[in-house]
């Protein structure tokens, strides 16, 4: 794939600064790190210090309750490995990912596009109305969780019926679980997805989509071959965070799991970033769940470093 | 930039290497006695042992509790009004409790000292990563304590790390109306029960004598059969052995009941079943002591039901059992931090809120405090809800609960609900898929530490 | 005939073209949409009439007051508070984490200068840190500088909006021409004012976005404010509303419910959840203004 750095215009090939200029560097770079401060302030207090801690924990031994720093040496490691859900949950991380990556973009750019075709009111309402539930959390998503998923009670109950599936127990299914959980995650979370890149549509300039009318293209071409390479930095973006957050699916298997209201067919652990809670906060070895953490940022880190060098993403030119 | 990392870095290592070096203080000593406690030989203490340093009796305490809890902290706050400024009540979801006394270990501080609670989940900070509840036989007279039913529950190798405040032992509830409508009585033994299931297959299909879908109502049929699912030989070893005869005819007397369609397939409040109930369809079914409040005629009940309707009898029997064994469902206690500076203060409310007249008799749980459970009588058996009065049969029911309603440190529920649902979706018997409880309990145990046997 | 089903001009979505896309959204509109008009009608149903009703049929008006007078029964109308507390924690961070990463990405996206690869590479580990692993760490040592169970608690980590970072730094490399920048330095503009003058100007849909997104986040975060406060007076909305879910008979008869305790069914529940999400669809609605208007024109020639 060809180098995808993304700007509007190619005119900028001209340089007007000199980068080893000393006077230039001390001025400019200067102002360019106050830019940052606060910033970076921020990402260490709250992101790269507690990430380092946890790196530092993954080391530490738990057994009398309170870290003891060092003390376990790579025994974390190896008891996140050993442990017989670890196989489990990866395994089914890797289905989850399979089906929910490639189909939660596909469909999110779609509905960007098919939006995007025609903008106006209709349009505009629609886009609100995929977008609000992403605001349902908590409360309102255990509901309809219960409430969609039953087909005796369900609005969606004639189409749950006409697929053989007669009650709640029959839906939630050791197998059928990533599909349930791809279907509750793209509810809450494919509108923010859809706006995003709707934004990154109305971001392209006329000026491109008025020639591309000129040149002959009727909105599907339109589409097909100008929109869609033109947001590409955002479609990298989206896959890398869906596929790092997915890589750490917790709430959905954690609702589906909550045995005081939800009597499913469903493992108390079922996705990696489960198991590290439960290291964490039923075993109370913060060692073995930083572990297992760690595992789960390589994962999706390597995904984004993959995606980030194949296509440039860091570039600009 | 870099600098800037490893000095916070280091920074954080050494003040939690500080915090970790401090302890808490352990108590002195009281003078020792040994005597029955809840029918285990204990090392108590002949009188409570008066504060002494580092205890303040002037010290806050702040007690967790559930939101029905709340009219019991506000009766111990009338009656000792000199105490209110000491209390800080926090409404919260219980099933967090582990997990942040977790999170309070690693900081050394924050810890409740009073927290409401099953007894199961004292048995989760009873553990030496956890680390939580205070002996109470120092402080909680012997003879108090013997007056709790269930007591057992809550006493770990010998310690008493709770009181207990309600009992969930199961009945069994029958609709009065449509069992006399149909001409039946109400089984004595779980052998009768299977004989009235082939009776209501052939006369009237379409009805139910009870649920069998998640992990409680499996604890229903075979932790009333005494099948050793779980069973805790020892503090350390746990004893899971499917192919006991106990847990072979509870589960063929599913699988018969499976059959012939008198059994349904959910839990207990699924929309469906709820339907069933309402509906009278359901003729019977072993619920713990406090399902009752669930049935009502008001909109907000859960299962609408007529006054008169509900009746209550006593939990079915296995015919070679010399005793009846009564599973139970839930039940809470009430216990204490052993980092709390005012035991004294702490052990006074939960002894309040667990024995106090007017607050009991009102309630829809069987008290565990023997001498209240007279009282609880009155208030039940004059409700118009039921067709007979209830309290002799949950009186007798409390004292046969079974020794497996003791958990190990790991949930129950979850597993035996996958192994129950399993077993439908993979249309295997409930006989022939005994061995998937193994497999998912084993793994369970031993990350909690038990040593697994099978005997 | 057959041939316009087919071709499309110039500019057109041609006829079967048009039947297919409003398939596709109708069918998506419904996914989306069918269950929050569930959600809003639950509240008129009592709790039997969830199971003896039609899904989507209406109970009865009388039942949202009776609903909404159960949810302020609990502790005093305790779920204002929190919802004050959400609002003020939410606006309070929202405000700092925008003046901290637009600036940041802006900077990243139009300047090369040392360290700037990893900065970006930086903030993309820090956004892919599993929140599982930055509990504990987040805790203690938010705990050393005794700001555990403080608003502060939850505030502050709130600040850090790699995700905003991201996203402006994504907005300002598609487009912001460069040459514009170049211009203005040329002209001997500092930085800081091609930022204020050039940039942010340009960049009202990413405020407006990027203001929305922040605000939802921090809306709906229940783990941060969850591990951070005990303080029942301190929570956020949906920890809140989690406790009495976990602590009533919400959802389903919990264990020793007592009479006279307040009655928490699935109505009240439903009304829960409308609390958690009326206000962020009042807010997207308000900055859809922002989000939608023509985002980028007219100032590169073509």
């Amino acid at each position: 794939m060809a180098n995808l750095t993304m700007h509007v215009e190619d005119q900028s090939e001209k340089k007007v600064h000199p980068s080893n200029s000393r006077r230039y560097w001390n001025r400019r770079t200067g102002e360019a790190y106050l830019f940052l401060l606060p910033y970076i302030l921020v990402m260490l207090a709250f992101g790269l210090g507690p990430g380092i801690y946890a790196f530092l924990i993954s080391f530490a031994d738990f057994s009398t309750g309170i870290p003891r720093y060092f003390a376990a040496g790579i025994k974390n490691y190896l008891t996140v490995f050993k442990d017989s859900r670890f196989g489990f949950t990866f395994t089914n991380i890797g289905e989850f990912l399979l089906i929910s990556v490639p189909v939660g973009i596909a469909l999110v750019v779609l509905l960007a596009l098919l939006l995007h075709m025609q903008p106006g009111r209709v349009s505009s309402t629609l886009r609100t109305l995929f977008f609000i539930p992403g605001a349902a959390v908590g409360p309102a998503v255990v509901l309809l969780v219960i409430f969609m998923l039953t087909p005796n009670v369900s609005p969606f109950g004639f189409l749950l019926k006409s697929m053989g599936l007669k009650a709640f127990n029959d839906i939630i299914t050791p197998a059928s679980l990533p599909f349930i959980f791809l279907i509750m995650g793209f509810f809450v979370g494919a509108g923010m997805w859809i706006v995003i890149q709707y934004g990154a549509l109305e971001g392209i300039s006329t000026e491109v989509m008025e020639a591309a009318t000129m040149d002959g293209c009727n909105e599907w071409q339109k589409a097909l071959y100008i929109k869609l390479p033109l947001i590409q930095p955002y479609i990298i973006y989206q896959f890398i965070l869906i596929f790092a957050g997915n890589v750490q699916l917790f709430v959905e298997p954690q609702l589906l799991a909550n045995q005081t209201y939800i009597h499913a067919n469903v493992p108390l652990v079922w996705s990696p970033n489960q198991l590290a809670y439960s290291f964490a906060f039923d075993l109370g070895n913060f060692g073995a769940s930083a572990a297992l953490a760690l595992i789960m940022l390589i994962i999706g880190l390597g995904a984004s470093y993959l995606m980030v060098r194949w296509t440039g993403f860091f570039n600009i030119d | 930039m870099s600098k800037q990392i490893w000095k916070c870095f280091w920074l954080m290592a050494v003040l939690s290497m500080v915090l970790a070096a401090c302890g808490s203080p352990a108590p002195a000593a009281p003078a020792v006695v040994t005597q029955m406690v809840a029918g285990t030989p204990m090392v108590v203490t002949a009188t409570p042992a008066a504060t002494q340093s580092p205890y303040n009796d002037n010290a806050p305490i702040t007690v967790w509790i559930d939101q029905p809890r709340q009219p019991a902290m506000d009766a111990f706050l009338k009656a000792n009004p000199a105490d209110a400024s000491l209390i800080k009540t926090v409404v919260v979801d219980r099933e967090q409790f582990p997990s942040k006394v977790l999170l309070f270990n690693n900081t050394n501080q924050g810890w409740p000292d009073v927290v409401f609670a099953e007894p199961r989940l004292v048995a989760r900070v009873a553990d030496a990563a956890h680390n939580f509840p205070l002996d109470l036989t120092g402080w909680v007279p012997a003879d108090t304590i013997n007056n709790y039913s269930a007591e057992s529950n809550c006493i770990f190798d010998g310690k008493v790390y709770c009181l207990r405040n309600d009992l969930a032992q199961f009945v069994t509830y029958y609709n009065a109306t449509l069992l006399q409508q149909f001409g039946y009585t109400v089984p004595t033994t779980w052998e009768d029960y299977q004989a009235l299931s082939d009776k209501l297959a052939k006369d009237h299909p379409g009805y139910y004598l009870g649920t069998f879908g998640d992990g409680w109502s499996f604890l229903s049929f075979f932790e009333a059969s005494n099948c050793p699912t779980h069973q805790l030989v020892d503090p350390t070893t746990l004893n899971i052995n499917v192919t006991d005869p106990n847990c072979v005819r509870a589960a063929s007397l599913v699988d018969h009941m499976i059959a012939n369609k008198t059994l349904y397939n959910t839990d207990f409040f699924n929309t469906d079943f709820d339907k069933l109930i309402t509906d009278n369809k359901v003729l019977m079914f072993e619920g713990p002591a406090w399902m009752w409040g669930s049935f009502g005629g008001a909109a907000g009940d859960w299962w609408t039901t007529a006054n008169h309707q509900l009746g209550v009898a006593a939990p079915f029997k296995w015919a070679a059992d010399p005793a009846p064994v009564v599973a139970a469902m839930g039940g809470a206690a009430w216990t204490v931090s052993r980092h709390t500076q005012n035991p004294k203060l702490a052990v006074a409310l939960i002894t309040f809120v667990t024995e106090d007249k007017t607050l009991w008799t009102g309630s829809e749980n069987f008290p565990s405090y023997k001498p209240i459970q007279p009282l609880w009588q009155q208030a039940v058996s004059s409700n118009p809800l039921f067709a007979n009065d209830p309290y002799p049969i949950m009186a007798a029911a409390a004292d046969e609960i079974s020794p497996l309603d003791n958990w190990p440190r790991f949930d129950l529920i979850s597993p035996l609900t996958q192994f129950t649902q399993d077993t439908y979706q993979k249309k295997l018997t409930v006989s022939g898929n005994l061995s998937e409880i193994t497999t998912l309990f084993t793994p369970l145990a031993q990350a909690e530490g038990y040593n697994v046997v099978s005997k | 005939m057959v041939t316009r089903w087919f071709k499309k001009s110039a500019g057109e979505i041609g006829f079967l073209g048009s039947i297919l896309r409003w398939v596709v959204l109708l069918i998506f509109a419904i996914y989306f949409v069918l269950p929050m008009i569930w959600l809003l009608l639950a509240p008129s149903k009592d709790t039997p009439q969830f199971s003896s009703l039609n899904p989507l049929a209406f109970g009865s008006f009388g039942q949202y007051i009776t609903v909404w007078k159960n949810v302020l029964i609990y502790e005093n109308g305790e779920v204002l508070l929190w919802f004050g507390n959400s609002l003020y924690y939410g606006l309070l961070s929202l405000l700092v984490s925008l003046a901290l990463c637009i600036p940041a990405g802006y900077i990243l996206a139009v300047r090369r200068f040392p360290g700037r690869s990893l900065i970006l590479w930086l903030t993309l580990i820090t956004m892919l840190l599993p929140t599982s692993a930055l509990v504990l760490p987040l805790f203690m040592e938010l705990n050393l500088v005794h700001l555990v169970n403080t608003p502060w608690a939850v505030i502050l980590p709130a600040c850090f909006f790699p995700f905003g970072a991201y996203l402006t730094y994504i907005y300002y490399r598609t487009s912001l021409p460069l040459e514009l920048i170049d211009a203005a330095r040329v002209d001997g503009a500092s930085e800081f004012e091609i930022f204020v003058r050039i940039a942010l100007p340009l960049a009202k849909p990413l405020l407006g976005l990027l203001a929305f997104i922040s605000f939802n986040a921090n809306w709906n975060n229940y783990f941060g404010p969850y591990v951070m406060l005990n303080d029942d007076k301190l929570f956020t909305l949906p920890v809140g509303i989690q406790t009495v879910l976990g602590s009533t008979s919400a959802l389903e008869p919990g264990f020793n419910p007592t009479p006279g305790a307040i009655h928490f069914g699935y109505s009240e529940a439903a009304v829960a959840g409308l609390i958690l999400i009326v206000p962020v669809v009042i807010i997207f609605l308000l900055s859809q203004r922002y989000v939608v208007s023509g985002a980028f024109t007219g100032s590169v020639k073509g």
